[in-house]
């Protein structure tokens, strides 16, 4: 190590010690008022950041700053090469392939054309070298540990002994909201921790007593009709200073982010429509996992939304109801919505007719024209040939059905997705009957388009006048089939969310 | 047929029959006003309209409507300066007709607007205005909701007593509404100005009795936000602090 590191070295070793110190002292000798002096507001603030964890949290920052240095002045010059393996997703192998295809979801979309029909989905897994710096692999990590907050969380006290945990009480009025609270269950996670906000941005999950509120507060701000609820889910969405000021610590400011988000759902409405829904609305990550599932059921030609729901939730069997189920929750179906990725365009159907041939009425021109069909073997006097049906001029119906093809077999995937969502909220919620009416439903609208798509290339090389009507009426079948994979998705969601309130509406008190 | 047979036709859903109707006849206050229910494209348009030819007349619950309506769709549209003008006339209009509940959640979201467009010193009076009159009229739920706000923006101007006071409003409220969460966090808050005011045991009995009191509610995650602000006090104290201090307390009772 050169003679000036080793300086530096010592230098900040110095400072570590005296921050070390300070700290001590801070956690022994809060500022208090003392007493016959007058209270103002600006001895107050002081006071309150001693009263919160802000300096504690700031002492403890600069240690690990200075911790961070001297680990970066150890490895400084270290460098070595590091092996990494990554694992590619299909549209990076796609590229490396060379492999490009017209259509522009095939890479992404695994219900597309040729996931039908099996396709080779494997990752691949490729080596690649690149010279990296040890140090830089560290700080990424404590940047990844300082995320989940554990990197700077202070000791947890043992507070169990002081006020031991119940069972869980009967819910009553607003305790009844129960998403908010799915933040607050883990003690170590609500203590002493910082509320700057560079370090509030990392924070995410919806067990973080920050992140949660948040993803409420967005929810209802987007969804509700009530303008109060969404100015409260405004304020949390983006949260507001005020909800985050550090004095009363982190555990304050996690429960003033709660309450307003209970507020904010018994402002818009019951909690067994309301609770649920948001709860729906927090589980966005459930798409991704049922996508996956159906990238392996796609394969094997089995893209079922039943089939795609039993093998994501590792079920046997999926509950279904005998009685009528109840009204639809507008707002949980909503929910789901929002956990789904956005609809899928749609071209209108329409045929690419050529303009008609303009009849030359210049007397010269003609007659050239005339000219140059006999010298070149036509009969100048024949009359203009039938139109017929060209693959240009069906090419957008077929571009529209192939569309239809794609949504079908996503919204499979769409219908698995919510009813995992459902599932995971109320494992009671019935599902397998709404499900296979999907299915259902969707396998006819299938057939249908196919049949469309036959239909157009049937007509292919035949005169148009004698096909015009059939492809009109293919064009209208087309747009029918758009219009019930609409309807159907938006009556599936809200049914889906209506489940939730099975055995919920008894447990209301 | 009447514009009352239309009113009730849109309350059944039938609202393409009463738009057919509507389209027919002369653009009076009452029509642009259902019209625009009516209508779904270009609703922005369709509300102002309707504001504007109900704010002709006195002021009345269509025009409460089309103003609650145009706020809405203000707020969708990004349209800050309308929708600052809207709030300030649906508050006007719901003082003029005696629509209370109406007026205290206008006045509440107007406070909210100015905070979030980064002016809380305007944003204060209405804040503020939006708590009392929740008090007064008993809306324990914007009492909480509101009540979080203002404390939150208080505490931070080191405003300790306003604070404490405040927070025994929503501790009040809460224990109405059953909402163990506001209770927990408005006691945190309390317990914090007394342990600024030097009253630690009081600012720790004040934790303990929340804690008692919400273990015998099985109040779980309320109670865990009681139990992280002792958590939090005693690192800040020392552990030897907090014992000595819950020994005194439990000596004493």
């Amino acid at each position: 190590m050169p003679a000036d590191a080793r300086q530096q070295h010592r230098s900040l070793e110095q400072q570590r010690n005296k921050l070390s110190e300070q700290l001590q002292e801070q956690l022994q000798t809060p500022e208090h008022y003392e007493e016959g002096s007058e209270l103002d507001n600006s001895k107050a603030v002081r006071m309150q950041l001693h009263s919160g964890n802000e300096a504690i949290q700031d002492l403890l920052d600069r240690l690990d700053n200075i911790d961070s240095a001297l680990s970066d002045l150890d490895l400084e010059g270290n460098e070595e090469d590091l092996e990494e393996e990554v694992e590619l997703d299909v549209e990076h192998a796609a590229s490396i392939k060379g492999g490009t295809d017209d259509s522009p979801d095939d890479d992404e979309d695994p219900w597309a054309q040729e996931y039908f029909h099996g396709g080779d989905g494997d990752p691949i897994l490729i080596k690649r070298k690149r010279k990296m710096r040890k140090r830089v692999t560290q700080i990424i990590d404590s940047k990844e540990t300082m995320s989940d907050k554990a990197f700077n969380a202070p000791p947890m006290p043992l507070v169990d002994d002081i006020l031991p945990t119940p069972k869980q009480g009967v819910r009553t009025g607003d305790a009844r909201y129960i998403a908010p609270e799915m933040a607050l269950k883990d003690l170590s996670a609500l203590i002493g921790h910082s509320l700057k906000p560079e370090e509030l941005r990392h924070r995410h999950g919806s067990d973080d007593p920050v992140r949660l509120p948040v993803e409420i507060g967005k929810f209802l701000e987007a969804q509700s009709s009530n303008e109060l609820v969404a100015s409260w889910g405004a304020i949390l969405g983006s949260p507001d200073p005020s909800l985050l000021t550090p004095q009363g610590g982190f555990s304050t400011a996690s429960g003033r982010l709660a309450t307003l988000s209970v507020c904010s759902e018994a402002m818009q409405g019951p909690p067994n429509e309301i609770d649920t829904a948001v709860q729906l609305a927090l589980h966005s990550n459930v798409w991704e996992h049922c996508r996956e599932v159906a990238k392996t059921l796609a394969q094997q030609g089995a893209l079922h939304a039943p089939k795609i729901a039993l093998m994501a939730l590792k079920q046997a069997s999926l509950p279904t109801t005998s009685g009528p189920l109840p009204k639809p929750n507008v707002l949980g179906g909503l929910a789901l919505k929002q956990i789904l990725p956005a609809e899928m365009a749609f071209l209108v159907p329409s045929l690419s007719i050529a303009p008609e041939k303009k009849i030359e009425e210049e007397d010269l021109i003609a007659q050239l024209d005339m000219v140059l069909s006999e010298f070149t073997g036509k009969d100048p006097f024949a009359p203009p040939s039938a139109p017929i049906v060209t693959q240009e001029m069906i090419q957008p119906a077929l571009q529209s059905t192939n569309h239809l093809l794609n949504a079908l077999g996503r919204t499979q995937v769409e219908m698995a997705t919510a009813s995992v969502a459902v599932h995971r909220v109320n494992p009671q919620a019935p599902l397998r009957s709404i499900l296979e009416h999907c299915d259902n439903i969707l396998r006819k609208v299938a057939r249908k388009t196919i049949q469309a798509g036959k239909t157009l290339e049937n007509a292919l090389h035949q005169p148009f006048f004698s096909q015009k009507e059939v492809l009109e009426q293919t064009l209208v079948d087309l747009i029918d089939c758009h219009q019930s994979l609409l309807s159907l998705k938006k009556w599936a969601l809200m049914t889906f969310a209506s489940g939730l309130q099975v055995n919920i509406d008894a447990g209301d008190v | 047929m009447n514009l009352q047979t239309v009113r009730t036709w849109i309350a059944s859903g039938k609202r393409k029959e009463a738009l057919d109707w509507l389209k027919d006849q002369s653009e009076t206050p009452d029509v642009l006003l259902l019209k625009a229910v009516c209508i779904d494209v270009d609703k922005n348009l369709h509300w102002q309209r309707a504001v504007d030819a109900l704010s002709q007349r006195p002021a009345s619950k269509d025009l409460l409507l089309a103003l609650g309506q145009g706020i809405s769709q203000a707020r969708k549209d990004l349209n800050t300066p309308l929708l600052e003008t809207y709030l300030l006339q649906a508050i006007d209009v719901a003082t003029t007709i005696g629509e209370t509940i109406q007026r205290i959640h206008w006045i509440a979201i107007l406070g909210n607007f100015y905070l979030r467009q980064g002016q809380p010193d305007k944003a204060m009076l209405w804040l503020q205005q939006s708590v009392q009159l929740s008090i007064v009229h008993q809306h324990h739920l914007v009492t909480i909701g509101q009540g979080t706000i203002l404390a939150g923006i208080w505490f931070g101007q080191g405003e300790i007593n306003r604070v404490s006071a405040l927070s025994l409003s929503i501790e009040e409220a809460a224990i109405q509404r059953h909402n163990w969460i506001a209770l927990a966090t408005a006691r945190n808050t309390r317990a914090s100005c007394l342990l600024i005011r030097k009253q630690e045991p009081e600012a720790f009995q004040v934790l303990m009795d929340t804690g008692d009191f919400l273990y015998a509610k099985g109040a779980v995650a309320a109670l865990n936000l009681i139990k992280a602000r002792l958590g939090e006090l005693h690192l800040l104290l020392g552990q030897e602090r907090t014992r000595s201090i819950i020994q005194q307390l439990k000596q004493a009772t």
